[in-house]
């Protein structure tokens, strides 16, 4: 057998092996850290979530661990108060296709500086929306994430959260819209459930959750 | 747009080689283990790196052999198509080691700027891969058309005509 033919054949026996052989090849090892059920304690009042930790890790890590460029923007309630965020349109975690919302943690003064400073205002459903300039959006990439807000594409049941998650501390119902907030106190965690809604997963380290959760006693009531 | 040349089966056989490597590469290597390692990119990222692996591997002795068989007492008409085999190699390299950089660079350059996973998609795939596959699948064509000419003892004509006289061989005298 000539050094052509050898080439010939091992070529093609080659290339059907390797591609029989990724038939069986063994899938990615799955990442239980981008399940929204997987919260790890690091330590008392400090959690980690999608592999990011709440008031630690900033969104340049975000975006990092979601491969996916966010949107910054900075947003006026209309009782005045201001709030920087990073909008991730579409990120997918574990299989799951989701919209993910970071609250950055930016000092109050550094948020009224930054809003003066914006480049354009505009109105949505919840107050007003300022684009923030080049400046202040790389300022905002490397200050940490106060809180993560998770929206997966698809309806998830109540039988799942209740399975995953456990049964929560206290329910509490919206008065105006009816949502039901299951909340888990000691995970940080608050779930929105809509009725026909999909649902809507916040987090935020356990010591902040009473910021959280004084809202929602404002404006609804207990049920469980 | 051919010549036919008056030349053994056996010459035509050994004449085939060059064009047989260079189809099994871009058929085999390029299509059928690129689809196989990319579909396990998520557990062997590096296996991809495989097939410019071999492609080179193969180009190489692609390359070494014409310049070989020139040097021989080989046909005029074996030497012809090895050269043939050669020039269009020499041309595959480029575009793979383009591909290669590209793609490198890529992801080097996405990694860098903390660019999403769709804008590097975008970059390897659109600048690098896609232009690749097209001018990949030309080839394919060019390689069965020399094959299939090699087989048959005939050279493309401007070949002939620009090599003939250069080198006349006993056996391949072209026919009329």
């Amino acid at each position: 057998m000539n050094t052509e033919r050898k080439i010939y054949w091992g070529i093609g026996i080659i290339s059907i092996l390797v591609f029989a052989g990724s038939f069986f090849a063994p899938g990615k090892p799955e990442d239980s850290s981008a399940l929204p059920w997987h919260i790890e304690h690091l330590s008392p009042g400090v959690t980690r979530v999608f592999g990011l930790t709440l008031g630690l890790s900033t969104t340049n890590d975000a975006e990092q661990r979601f491969g996916e460029e966010a949107k910054p923007s900075l947003f006026k309630s209309p009782e005045g108060s201001l709030v920087a965020e990073m909008f991730f349109e579409q990120v997918v975690l574990a299989g799951l296709k989701s919209r993910i919302v970071a609250t950055v943690a930016v000092p109050e003064a550094e948020l009224h500086a930054m809003y003066e400073r914006g480049l354009r205002m505009s109105s949505t459903a919840s107050g007003k929306k300022i684009t923030l300039t080049s400046e202040d959006a790389a300022t905002v990439r490397a200050l940490p994430i106060a809180g993560l807000t998770y929206m997966p594409a698809v309806r998830i049941s109540e039988d799942i959260f209740s399975k995953r998650f456990g049964q929560p501390t206290q329910r509490i119902k919206e008065k105006k819209s009816g949502a039901i907030h299951w909340l888990y106190p000691h995970n940080g965690l608050d779930i929105t459930l809509g009725g026909e809604e999909k649902p809507v997963l916040q987090y935020v380290p356990p010591k902040d959750f009473d910021k959280l959760v004084a809202p929602l006693l404002k404006h609804g009531e207990i049920i469980k | 747009m051919h010549q036919q040349f008056n030349v053994s089966a056996e010459e035509c056989k050994r004449a085939k080689w060059p064009h047989e490597i260079f189809l099994i590469n871009l058929i085999f290597n390029h299509i059928l283990i690129f689809c196989a390692t990319v579909a396990v990119i998520g557990s062997f990222p590096l296996l991809p790196a495989l097939v410019p692996a071999i492609s080179f591997a193969i180009i190489g002795y692609i390359l070494l052999k014409a310049r070989r068989i020139a040097a021989s007492k080989e046909s005029w008409f074996i030497k012809a198509h090895w050269q043939i085999g050669a020039r269009r190699n020499r041309l595959f390299m480029l575009l793979l080691t383009a591909t290669c950089i590209i793609s490198v660079g890529g992801l080097g350059l996405s990694k860098m700027l903390g660019w999403g996973k769709i804008s590097t998609i975008a970059l390897i795939g659109g600048v690098g891969l896609l232009p690749f596959m097209v001018v990949l699948l030309v080839l394919i064509v060019l390689g069965n058309e020399s094959l299939f000419m090699a087989s048959h003892g005939k050279l493309p004509k401007s070949f002939a005509t620009q090599n003939t006289g250069a080198q006349p061989s006993p056996s391949g005298t072209p026919q009329e």
